[in-house]
């Protein structure tokens, strides 16, 4: 890729720049409940540990229907898991070097 | 506060143009290729092979170097900044390793067929230049990060065989080195389980739970077993490059139980992996770590002077062929969808699944002739017989081409999909 002369690398990599440079190193994910929301802070984990650490949530039978999903990376691989689990993801404003998702589980269709 | 999908546009760490990591799988796709189409035309020296140059070595380094080491660094110039989040501050470095390495291999390997040592001598300055410039790269962005500890220790290590290996190989091309038996052993040992196994190991400990779905192994317990690995390794190095033939015993039985400890951490992952099929991609994997101790323990039978006159040469072709072989194709037909996925992934688009990348048909036939070959050429070394050296490396070629048609299909997925999401959104 050519800008203006130039060689630079292309600006699409799934790991978001912290504000400060650093990642702070955690041992395992921070879960709360807000009223119907269960909120999972995956921040600073190594991979695979924050799929993991969603999908278990997930599976879970007492989740609430909503999660709130705290990232600090785009998490590529969780989006066909969640197709696989009837859930739906969006993105919601979140502050620099973080990622916010909006899990909603679907409806199963009766019959 | 920001809205999301102008974050990911923003983002700092990077994702490499897939032409670079590509030009690694494309090239190991073709030595591939050219190495089983060696062992066809070398099928009568095969079962006698003792070293030296000829289209036995040319086939061998056709898999190692074209292969292994070609696969190995087209997936960790990709996966290393992303794993890490630290960036490629220039792509330069990455390109003129791979103007340097992939055709430097194919005149060290012309260099082997024709017995002649100046293109030899080419070859291997050319692809050791290339080697150099990329672990340059690697390891500006290994010393920059803080996470993976596991994978970075083991690929320090992996370092330190690489030149250790790369010394001695030039050494033996530039006739510094009496080249016997016990030289030619050791620069084949640090190759294959020095460099190979510990970038094998390394790479296990992320991408197999990545891949599964699992937490990987405590970190305390992979360090562990690469410690008893390494010692063992020097162990049976130096003792071999020494003539003391029960202490490569003692190196090699530390090695044997340290891969056997990792083998078994790996199983346990893959159990508690919330990822149950894993495709044919760990159908290899598994069979390769059945491999990998079993050519340990046919080396330490070979060295005790078990009465089978090619246990030795089994013993490699084992590691080769039955371990490093498997595996690294069993870990590239994951890893290739995956970082295509990730390549046609742009912001606030849907990225497109693994399987819509991947097509199952090639792998399914790569599979069956890579383990037919295995079996085969296997057998020929076994009881010395060329025909079966033949028909098995037949089988791989026909393999081999499937497993290009799956790269090259990938490849083109990868690009329809890219295609797909640069179409303005109504």
């Amino acid at each position: 890729m050519t800008q203006n002369g130039k060689e630079s690398v292309p600006e699409i990599c799934p790991v978001l720049p912290s504000t400060d440079g650093t990642r702070p190193a955690r041992t395992g994910p921070s879960i709360s409940i807000h009223g119907t929301e269960t909120h999972i802070d995956v921040r600073g984990l190594e991979s695979p540990e924050p799929l993991v650490s969603i999908l278990t949530l997930l599976e879970n039978p007492d989740v609430t229907d909503t999660v709130i999903v705290i990232h600090d990376r785009d998490p590529l691989l969780l989006y066909p898991e969640l197709e696989d689990r009837d859930w739906d993801w969006s993105q919601l404003p979140a502050p620099m070097g973080q990622l916010h998702l909006r899990l909603t589980r679907t409806p199963r269709a009766e019959g | 506060m920001q809205l999301a999908g102008t974050i990911i546009a923003g983002a700092g760490a990077r994702l490499l143009p897939p032409s670079i990591p590509y030009r690694f799988f494309f090239a190991s796709g073709l030595y591939h290729l050219l190495g089983w189409a060696l062992m066809l035309k070398a099928a009568v020296q095969v079962p006698v092979f003792q070293g030296g140059p000829g289209f036995t070595l040319a086939a061998l380094h056709a898999l190692t170097l074209g292969v292994f080491v070609m696969t190995a660094m087209g997936a960790s110039l990709q996966i290393f900044p992303v794993v890490t989040g630290q960036s490629l501050k220039t792509l330069w470095p990455a390109r003129l390793a791979s103007w340097l390495f992939i055709p430097g291999v194919g005149v060290l390997i012309a260099g082997f067929t024709s017995g002649h040592t100046e293109t030899m001598a080419a070859g291997g300055i050319s692809l050791s230049a290339g080697l150099t410039l990329y672990v340059s790269v690697i390891v500006r962005l290994l010393a920059q990060a803080s996470s993976f500890k596991v994978l970075r220790y083991h690929f320090w290590l992996a370092l330190v065989a690489l030149a250790a290996l790369v010394l001695i190989g030039l050494a033996m091309i530039f006739d510094l080195l009496s080249i016997d038996q016990d030289v030619a052993a050791a620069h084949g040992t640090i190759a294959l389980y020095g460099f190979m196994g510990l970038l094998a190991m390394g790479f296990s400990s992320v991408l197999v739970p990545m891949f599964a779905l699992a937490n990987a192994p405590s970190q305390g317990y992979s360090l562990l077993v690469m410690a008893l690995y390494s010692a063992g390794l020097v162990v049976c190095v130096g003792a071999g490059l020494a003539g003391q033939q029960q202490i490569v015993i003692i190196g090699a039985g530390m090695m044997l139980m340290a891969t056997l400890a990792h083998v078994l951490s790996m199983n346990r992952v893959i159990k508690a992996g919330m990822k149950k099929k894993l495709g044919i991609s760990f159908i290899l994997i598994r069979a390769s770590w059945i491999v990998f101790p079993l050519s340990i323990a046919s080396g330490i039978a070979a060295v005790s002077g078990v009465p089978f006159e090619p246990a030795l040469l089994l013993a490699g072709y084992l590691a080769v062929f039955g371990w490093l072989l498997t595996f690294v194709l069993g870990v590239q037909q994951q890893i290739m969808p995956f970082l295509a996925a990730m390549n046609a992934s742009t912001a606030g688009n849907k990225p497109p699944r693994l399987s819509q990348l991947a097509r199952g048909a090639p792998l399914k036939i790569h599979a069956v002739c890579h383990f037919i070959a295995f079996v085969f050429v296997g057998i020929g070394i076994a009881i010395d017989m060329e025909t079966a050296v033949q028909a098995g490396a037949s089988f791989g070629l026909i393999g081999a081409c499937a497993f290009l048609w799956f790269t090259a299909d990938v490849y083109r997925r990868m690009n329809i999909q890219s295609s797909k999401n640069e179409r303005p959104q109504i």
